[in-house]
């Protein structure tokens, strides 16, 4: 395939302003509805009591007793949509209000008392293991391979500490927006999320046995970046439950704050993590402990805490390992999606602990890493081998290289023996290997079986139905290219048909990065299936040959509908139990170098300079592959540095963006990107995953960078200047 | 209250309470829904527009405040000549994901090139031009390049619109 850096097919929309999100939609006689919340972090409801003084014929009130099938349908279906008897986080939802405008919510708000009567709560992850109740383990994943013990009884030194990640708010620039458009017995909904099929099947379980049918459109969506995975369809029930009460269209609408304190955020981490080590640095034996802080709920904690597994291992050849996890209940505002999903916890474990290897062992980091990292053949932990699409040697060569790392290592080692007090600045270089697996983990995409079709219209023109959804990423222009390349037709003759479940199939959530390498490749399938219907397969066509031929098929035949389910290729297997076999049918990779420099008056981390090479398998669009490998780093280089979520006493504290600070033009380093395309066999044109990548290596390479400007292991993040000052000042920091 | 103001040239007569947010009238009650709301208060960008010839959050600014203003919004500026130039550069520089920040992003880079040529706009005078807009999505690097390449190019941006 050529290289394509295509405009994006909807630039030109969103830059005029005349793209319609979901609140630019112009919903007649809709009422505006609000949420009645909990202030207790665990309690029982004793009486919910309404004000006689107030006049409450303008408000709909809706409680969990009109509720048939209060839960929200995912993983555990544990998470009601309205707290019925008891509040398990503050912030859980309790009443929906619905009346003709946000100034009589307010106002009604003001007019409904809550009693409770308080129940011990697990603030904070801390609190949950000691309190140690099995009935707050969401899950738990032990993967063993090898002879960890022997390897550490045995080992010449063993290494260890204790990495901590924080909260991260997801911040797409649109705050949540859904609506319910009642129509007889139907209920449309529409609204900003990544996965329409996602909430259809929530609405299924929620209206069972009743005459309700709904069917779910995703409108234009304003970043996402996980956090319109899970979230959408618990108030995607909401305003449905309160079209069918007031048989009204609903409007529900998050401002920031809302959005900022209620709804999902990445999972915290706490990970103990030792390393057996021989004398010349090779990493024999690894032992993790991975705890994930999930909140009140389940939501997709079990599959988060299963990519923090499989990638805890990096990009290292360890023979033995134990890697136990565990995702486990603590009262707060539930966890979920995030770009990374897990991976970046663990990751940063690994790539941290490898510091602490270097440290120890009086060896540069990247002689460690060096050592250590795959060789292409080699297998991973869970005895896959990494036999096809290793791009990750080329990617270190080209960092190397763009960033000059090793002159510079030595470089800012003088410097900061020399120079760095008296210009009152500390530099630092770091590097980081990450890894992403592609797609859903192990079985996931067999039990999923992504359903893409393709329908030839009688003018010649395709019609693509996938319900993989626009969200920033890119997943319309690159399909169109896919199909372009493919078909010979030109971009206005392929139309991407609109993300509404009775208009397209279900080819899975856009989410695990799996739309490209997945669905892309069903869509290529597709072609051939038109092809094939067409007699053009396997021969040179014109776009005009294409176009006679399907007016010669239309001849004949009234319609020419393809679809193509997927399947893994057979020998992916993957054992969940054991969590043996192929967590993940590929990999992708990526190798970074960040430049920092600390600021010894204010101990502000600034981040000047970010070289990453990613392989892609393929980049289907050069310019967008580049574009969210920008935008990952900078959000990567935000949770390392700036993105500080406060939580006290049970409350996420952050109003806005006043006092959650992500990055701003100001911050961002000289970026230098390149891209590998080791090709994956069974990805379109070689394509494997790319959208949460970029993410996973950024802070860990920060990270590093900041570990070496100030000579100890910085071990936790948000590196801000609390955090910096602490590790600067204070020697019995360290674990 | 009963408010006079222009939006976009035409003079239009408004009810409204004094604290009711420009950023409502111009989208709910005018329908002019290319101002966008990411934050609410001040710091996000999305919602910028003119007014009186200067960019304002209009998220901040109340009714009582607009008798008699001038406003000019995204809406207001696609059609003007100049701004085939904006779309092509953020076009093929790849400066659109989202694109919920993309209009506010957009009115920032009207306000550099009307008062601005190549010569005195460095890279740190770009990054203090879009200091007050956030994106999540793209790193930044590419909307900076679309803007130089703005810069570089002679395009005639009116000094005041509507006026």
């Amino acid at each position: 395939m050529k290289e394509h850096s295509e405009v994006r097919v909807d630039a030109a929309s969103k830059i005029a302003g005349i793209e319609k999100y979901t609140r630019d939609l112009r919903i007649k006689n809709a009422l505006v509805a609000g949420t009645v919340r909990s202030s207790k972090a665990h309690a029982r409801i004793e009486s919910i009591s309404y004000d006689d003084n107030f006049d409450w014929s303008k408000v709909t009130i809706l409680s969990a007793k009109e509720i048939k099938n209060n839960f929200v349908a995912i993983i555990k279906n544990d998470m009601p949509y309205l707290a019925e008897k008891e509040v398990n986080y503050i912030g859980e939802p309790i009443l929906l209000l619905a009346a003709e405008n946000e100034t009589i919510l307010i106002e009604a708000k003001k007019h409904i008392k809550i009693k409770y009567e308080e129940l011990a709560a697990a603030k904070t992850l801390k609190a949950a293991i000691d309190r140690n109740r099995a009935e707050d383990l969401f899950e738990e994943i032990l993967l063993e391979n090898g002879e960890p013990e022997k390897t550490f009884e045995n080992a010449d030194s063993i290494v260890e500490d204790i990495f901590e990640t924080g909260f991260q708010e997801h911040v797409y620039l649109e705050p949540q927006v859904v609506v319910a458009i009642p129509d007889g017995n139907t209920i449309h909904i529409k609204g900003s999320m990544q996965c329409p099929y996602y909430v259809q099947n929530a609405m299924n379980e929620l209206f069972k046995g009743s005459e309700i049918k709904v069917d779910v459109t995703q409108i234009m969506t304003g970043g996402a970046f996980g956090g319109k995975e899970d979230f959408p369809s618990l108030i995607c029930g909401h305003v449905a439950l309160l079209a069918r009460k007031t048989g009204r269209s609903i409007i529900l609408s998050y401002n920031r704050e809302e959005d900022i304190r209620f709804t999902t955020k990445r999972h915290p981490s706490r990970i103990h993590a030792k390393a057996a080590v021989s004398s010349d640095g090779k990493i024999l034996g690894l032992d993790m402990d991975i705890l994930l802080d999930s909140g009140a709920y389940t939501t997709l904690s079990p599959v988060v805490l299963a990519r923090a597994v499989l990638t805890s291992f990096g990009c290292y050849r360890i023979p033995n390992v134990r890697i136990h996890g565990k995702a486990i209940k603590t009262n707060i505002s539930p966890c979920g999606a995030f770009r990374g999903f897990g991976g970046p916890q663990s990751l940063f474990a690994i790539e941290m602990l490898m510091e602490k290897v270097a440290k120890t062992l009086k060896i540069p980091v990247w002689e460690i890493k060096k050592a250590n990292m795959l060789f292409l053949g080699d297998k991973l932990p869970t005895g896959q081998p990494i036999d096809y699409s290793y791009g990750l040697p080329q990617c270190v060569k080209k960092v190397l290289k763009s960033s000059e790392y090793e002159k510079k290592y030595d470089e800012f080692k003088k410097y900061n023996e020399n120079e760095s007090a008296k210009a009152g600045i500390l530099k630092g270089i770091g590097i980081s290997l990450a890894v992403h697996g592609c797609g859903f983990t192990g079985v996931g995409e067999n039990r999923i079986k992504a359903i893409a079709e393709m329908e030839l219209l009688n003018d010649g023109k395709v019609l693509v139905k996938t319900a993989n959804t626009e969200m920033g990423q890119g997943v319309d222009t690159a399909y169109k290219i896919i199909v372009s390349e493919k078909l010979g037709l030109p971009f206005k003759d392929i139309i991407i048909e609109e993300k509404n479940t009775s208009k397209v199939p279900n080819s899975g959530p856009t989410v695990a990065s799996r739309s490209t390498m997945i669905v892309g490749k069903l869509l290529l399938d597709n072609c051939e299936q038109i092809l094939d219907a067409l007699s053009l397969n396997d021969v040179e066509f014109s776009s005009q040959d294409f176009k006679e031929a399907a007016i010669e098929y239309f001849g004949k035949h009234d319609s020419l509908v393809v679809q193509k389910e997927y399947k893994h290729p057979k020998f992916i297997k993957f054992n969940e139990d054991t969590y043996k076999g192929y967590g993940y049918p590929v990999y992708s990779w990526s190798a970074n170098v960040a430049e920092v420099e600390i600021d010894l008056t204010s101990y502000q981390v600034e981040v000047k300079k970010f070289y990453t090479a990613h392989d892609v398998g393929k980049a289907i669009n050069k310019q967008q592959s580049e574009g969210q490998i920008q935008g990952g780093v900078i959000q990567g280089i935000g949770y390392a540095v700036y993105e500080a979520l406060s939580m006290e006493d049970g409350e996420v504290q952050n109003r806005g963006f006043r006092d959650y600070i992500i990055p701003t033009i100001q911050d961002i380093p000289e970026m230098y990107v390149d891209i590998v395309e080791d090709a994956y066999f069974n990805g379109p044109y070689g394509a494997k995953a790319l959208g949460e990548l970029p993410f996973v290596g950024a802070a860990p390479a920060v990270a590093s960078a900041v570990s070496f400007a100030i000579g100890k292991i910085a071990r936790k993040i948000p590196l801000t200047p609390e955090v910096i000052a602490t590790l600067i000042e204070n020697s019995n920091y360290e674990y | 209250m009963n408010i006079d103001l222009t939006v976009n040239g035409k003079p239009v007569s408004i009810e409204a309470e004094p604290l009711d947010r420009l950023l409502d009238i111009l989208r709910d009650k005018l329908e002019l829904t290319g101002t966008k709301e990411g934050c609410g208060e001040g710091e996000c960008g999305a919602c910028t527009v003119f007014m009186n010839n200067k960019l304002v959050n209009s998220c901040l600014v109340p009714a009582m405040h607009l008798h008699n203003a001038n406003v000019v919004t995204i809406d207001g500026l696609r059609d003007f000549d100049f701004f085939r130039f904006i779309t092509k550069a953020y076009e093929e520089n790849g400066a659109v994901q989202c694109g919920f920040c993309t209009p506010g992003f957009v009115m920032s880079t009207i306000n550099l090139l009307r008062n601005s040529s190549e010569k005195n706009v460095g890279d740190e005078e770009i990054k203090d031009a879009f200091a007050g807009n956030i994106c999540r999505c793209t790193g930044y690097d590419k909307i900076i390049k679309a803007v130089r390449q703005l810069l570089t190019m002679d395009i005639k941006v009116p000094e005041r619109f509507y006026e």
